[in-house]
């Protein structure tokens, strides 16, 4: 899948998805610099919706390099801009769930410098997953609120940190249910110093479930450090476990 | 009947709708859209006086109006036996047609095996004193029917005009249950969906498995428990049946669907399990390969990602380390 940097269209100025927003999208939250269609951003998406509440979503913008910040954008959403990833010390990738209000591009933006690079697809669903309740009532876990679960893996080019946080994404869009959602997430190192920064929208699915990939680092620990938009702040610290030599051989047992 | 006897009933029937469509459409293009849908029935014979109708080893579609799971039926003395429903009322309305038209007596009872619409849904078309259903069933029918009825009308479209939430006025409990000359063991188990109702017919040796069971398609796991999966399984490769007739699939004796089904949950759990390991995301663990045993599987792939999607973030929730605050 990674595509070459020399293949001849790999890179165009024309909407692939031809979608009719995203001119006033572009304009919205790419700050008037220019925007480059590339498929070296990819959008990972599940080959069918089956969850309108929970689509799980992956962007790897690894094939650019370093990136200054990473976006990504549903056009047909109510709140479009779904995240915003400022990896300062991190690989330009993300794994992320998300709330879908009905079939949209899914897009990522990576910018390198003062140039965007987007890639996406379409993503089809049959609607309903901002505005209406969903099918089998949720429930929040209150009493656990703000629990982090985390597990970091180290890497050949860095650390892999997967976390699940328990919170609800309330867009404030269904009756008598006001705002309430996660805003930040940062990652530091165990010296306090930021490694990837993420801010969190409305569309984001309950019980933020994030896959990052952070740059190398000698530090033993990561600290995890969450904010909400009733202005609670969640820490947690993470340890990071020593390189072994088996983390990712993946081999296991065939059932005939 | 080896898969050949599934295969040319689904192709017939697909190209049947293929060509009614085709046709009405180049008649009356603006129409073709509204034009009612007529289920193609195609009864195989499982045994004497009985028979199943195969569903389609694909997705729900809005070209094949949510037939894909089968439906079997029986002749009894006190008239005919419905092993699910299919999808819809209009596939409902098309059954109590066919069963009448094989056996010469009207419906006398319809068992549902689960709760999934691809199996429950027709039974709006029958009178609920003649529906059969778990309690479990029943329960889950008042409490989700109308979220499943909705969801069926969005992907299956047209297909569903005139399906309401069937209520079954009659409780399958565990044990026996004589109609006419039959003799049908109930069976309340449970895995696939949170009650699994199967039925083995005594007199026949046919063994119903419901959703439990497939063959050469792939398992769906929506609302599975893997475990208690396991434990029906085992508990119906003990019962000693002749042919099986699983929930999708082809009617075989022996117990390939069985073994098959199991092979499934364990790969998939395996495949599930190491991309947690791994430290993968949803997307990541669905590209992870298939064994190459699962080609000959329908929807292997589609299937494998839509159990990643119900499976992973369930362990991401159990397994991922509580950090201390």
């Amino acid at each position: 899948m990674p595509a070459s940097p020399l293949a001849p269209n790999a890179s165009t100025i024309r909407d692939p998805l031809d979608s009719p927003l995203w001119p006033s999208l572009a304009e919205r939250h790419l700050g008037g610099r220019p925007a480059l269609f590339d498929d070296r951003v990819a959008v990972m998406l599940p080959p069918v919706t089956e969850d309108q509440t929970q689509v799980p979503v992956t962007v790897d913008a690894r094939p650019l390099g370093a990136v200054d910040e990473l976006l990504v954008i549903a056009d047909l959403n109510p709140f479009p801009l779904t995240l915003r990833l400022r990896p300062g010390a991190a690989q330009p990738f993300v794994g992320l769930r998300m709330k879908i209000e009905q079939g949209t591009p899914i897009r990522a933006a990576a910018r390198c410098g003062d140039l965007w690079h987007v890639g996406g697809r379409y993503l089809d669903a049959a609607g309903g997953g901002c505005s209406v309740p969903p099918v089998i009532e949720k429930t929040v876990d209150w009493k656990n609120l703000g629990a982090l679960r985390a597990r970091a893996w180290r890497e050949e080019e860095g650390v892999r940190l997967r976390l699940r946080m328990t919170h609800p994404l309330d867009n404030g869009m269904i009756a008598n249910v006001p705002l309430f959602i996660v805003e930040t997430l940062r990652v530091s190192d165990a010296s306090g110093r930021l490694l990837a920064e993420v801010s969190l929208s409305e569309a984001v699915a309950d019980n933020p479930t994030l896959t990052l990939i952070l740059d190398r680092t000698g530090s033993d620990a990561l600290i995890l450090a969450a904010r909400n938009s009733a202005g609670s702040d969640f820490r947690a610290r993470l340890p990071i476990p020593a390189p072994g030599p088996a983390a990712r051989a993946g081999s296991q047992p065939e059932s005939p | 009947m080896r898969a050949a006897d599934l295969l040319p009933a689904g192709a017939t029937r697909r190209r049947c709708l293929a060509l009614g469509l085709g046709a009405a459409a180049a008649i009356l293009p603006a129409a073709s859209r509204a034009a009612p849908r007529r289920y193609a029935l195609e009864p195989v014979p499982v045994a004497e006086g009985a028979w199943t109708i195969y569903g389609a080893a694909e997705p729900i579609t809005a070209q094949n109006g949510g037939a894909i799971a089968n439906v079997s039926i029986l002749d009894t003395r006190e008239g005919a036996v419905l092993i699910d429903a299919g999808p819809s009322h209009r596939y409902g309305e098309a059954l109590e047609a066919l069963a009448r038209s094989l056996t010469g007596k009207p419906v006398a009872h319809v068992f549902l095996t689960h709760l999934h619409a691809d199996h429950s849904l027709g039974a709006s078309a029958f009178a609920p004193e003649t529906v059969w259903a778990g309690a479990g069933l029943r329960s889950d029918l008042k409490r989700f029917g109308n979220d499943l009825a909705s969801g069926m009308y969005r992907v299956a479209g047209d297909w569903m005009r005139g399906t309401g939430v069937p209520a079954p006025a009659r409780e399958a409990r565990e044990g026996v249950e004589e109609v006419g000359e039959r003799r049908f063991r109930l069976l309340r188990l449970a895995g696939h969906t949170a009650e699994d109702l199967c039925l083995f017919e005594e007199r026949s040796g046919l063994l119903f498995a419901g959703d439990l069971v497939f063959l050469d398609r792939a398992p769906t796991t929506p609302d599975a428990d893997l475990p208690r999966w396991r434990a029906a399984l085992d508990t119906l490769a003990g019962i000693g049946h002749g042919r099986l007739v699983p929930g999708h699939g082809p009617t075989e004796a022996g117990r390939r669907g069985i073994d098959q089904t199991l092979a499934w949950l364990d790969m998939i759990d395996g495949r599930i399990a190491s991309g947690f390991e791994q430290g993968l995301d949803v997307t990541e663990t669905m590209a992870l390969p298939l064994p190459g045993w699962t080609e000959g599987v329908a929807v292997a792939r589609y299937e494998y990602a839509r159990s990643v999607m119900h499976l992973l973030p369930r362990i991401e929730g159990e397994r991922l380390p509580l950090l201390d605050a």
